[in-house]
């Protein structure tokens, strides 16, 4: 009997089945431990927090610097990685238009432009309008035009045999009869004007109120408001 | 810490400042050449207009021209905004059809290219003929060789074959003035075109080859006046 009870409590001692539920509980618990998750912190309250309690012992300046810092850090925090390397990309792309748009800008012929001529005109290239070119449109000021090229034009005096003054109006002048006076001479009136490249159609106003086309040249049809005119086709250097 | 409520306020200040800096230049448009209109309604309908195309990337310049060209010749004031607003719709159609071109002048071009009836398919076509060269002389000349009274096919295929060709924009200007004269000297307009276009073109098969030919001088009589 003494026998079999200390058979009995060996096999108790050395049985695995009981010795399994400790190591299994020790076991759980690690394993929880380990899997259970962190709770959130919210980093940006906590910055916050950290950085009014810094707020108190800087100057301005650092302030200032402390909120940008803040808000980089905002940005990181709430912007996925792929965002912020899209913004990144999208503000150097930004910074290269604006950097191209400065060395291309400049007008062929005129010196400082960085570019020779050659490659310059060949690329019909111009700024789009900023907010000052806007409102001076909106107002009324046409904008410069680029390559002019000289051209004279010459009215018979025998055309107008009662002209005192003779001036040419045109889209290169805003159509302004005071701007472009013709001046008498040898017979004619004649006057010398830079113009762009391209078709341009004028007039002659003769002593400020008569509008005549200039005879010798092609009569232009005014479908907009029914004057007569003339054209000239300047062509490019 | 910057609250919504911060930001807000911020943004309506920075606005605030910013209506102020431009109440100085709105008040210079009283001074403006527009107030020859007397209509107030069309001239905030013109103004409108430029604003409009300014803000689309379109040169106002052309727009700035025609209000005043409609005034120095003493339009209606609704006929200026009309004109206005038609060139306005032009040359957005000719950005479009010429693109990728920012010059106002090669725009202007195109637009009075519609104007007397090239469609945009063409414009769209010659841009890819000549995609690094301004356009404004070949089409300054097509339109008005299309006003002169020659054909629209006919010039638009003669135009197109001299830019396939390479020809420059003095031999564009000289076929222009030539057809002209011929047709004021009484040539068929489509007769010219094709005649004086053939001489551009040897001329520029000669250039190839080296050898020269002239093609301008003085016009061609027609059939019926030799």
């Amino acid at each position: 009997m003494n026998d079999r009870r200390s058979h009995h409590e060996q096999d108790e001692r050395h049985d695995p089945r009981e010795a399994l539920p400790l190591d299994d509980e020790l076991m759980l618990a690690q394993v929880k431990s380990v899997l259970t998750p962190i709770p959130e912190v919210d980093r940006w309250h906590i910055a916050r927090i950290l950085a009014a309690t810094k707020n108190r012992q800087r100057t301005p300046v650092q302030r200032v610097v402390a909120r940008l810092s803040d808000a980089l850090e905002w940005w990181r925090f709430h912007t996925p990685p792929l965002a912020r390397g899209a913004t990144l990309a999208t503000a150097a792309l930004a910074v290269g238009f604006v950097a191209r748009g400065y060395v291309m800008r400049g007008e062929p012929g005129l010196p400082g432009t960085g570019l020779p001529a050659s490659i310059s005109t060949r690329v019909a290239v111009r700024e789009s309008l900023s907010a000052p070119d806007t409102l001076q449109a909106v107002n009324g000021m046409a904008d410069q035009r680029e390559q002019r090229m000289t051209t004279q034009f010459v009215l018979d005096a025998r055309d107008v045999p009662t002209a005192q003054r003779v001036s040419i109006v045109g889209d290169f002048n805003d159509w302004n009869s005071s701007a472009t006076p013709l001046t008498l001479d040898h017979g004619a009136w004649t006057i010398t004007v830079p113009l762009p490249p391209g078709r341009h159609v004028y007039a002659f106003v003769v002593n400020g109120d008569r509008w005549i086309r200039d005879p010798r040249a092609p009569e232009a049809t005014d479908s907009d408001f029914g004057r007569p005119g003339s054209v000239i086709i300047v062509q490019a250097p | 810490m910057i609250t919504a409520s911060t930001l807000r306020a911020r943004a309506a200040r920075v606005a605030l400042v910013a209506l102020s800096l431009g109440a100085a230049p709105l008040r210079a448009q009283d001074a403006s050449p527009f107030d020859a209109i007397a209509d107030d309604a069309t001239k905030a309908a013109l103004r409108t207009i430029i604003a409009d195309a300014a803000a689309r990337g379109l040169p106002t310049g052309a727009l700035v021209t025609k209000v005043r060209e409609g005034i120095a010749k003493h339009a209606a004031p609704e006929r200026i905004r009309s004109a206005t607003a038609l060139l306005a719709d032009r040359l957005a159609v000719a950005n479009t059809a010429i693109a990728p071109t920012r010059s106002s002048d090669e725009l202007t071009a195109a637009a009075d290219a519609l104007q007397v009836g090239i469609p945009a398919s063409t414009l769209r076509d010659m841009r890819q003929l000549w995609p690094q060269r301004p356009l404004t002389v070949p089409l300054g000349v097509l339109s008005e060789l299309v006003a002169s009274g020659v054909s629209k096919p006919v010039a638009t295929r003669r135009v197109r074959d001299l830019l396939m060709k390479g020809a420059n924009t003095t031999q564009f200007a000289s076929l222009g003035t030539s057809v002209q004269s011929d047709i004021a000297a009484g040539l068929a307009p489509d007769a010219s075109m094709e005649l004086r276009s053939k001489g551009v073109l040897s001329l520029l098969l000669q250039q190839s080859t080296g050898e020269g030919v002239t093609t301008v001088g003085t016009p061609i009589r027609p059939p019926g006046k030799r």
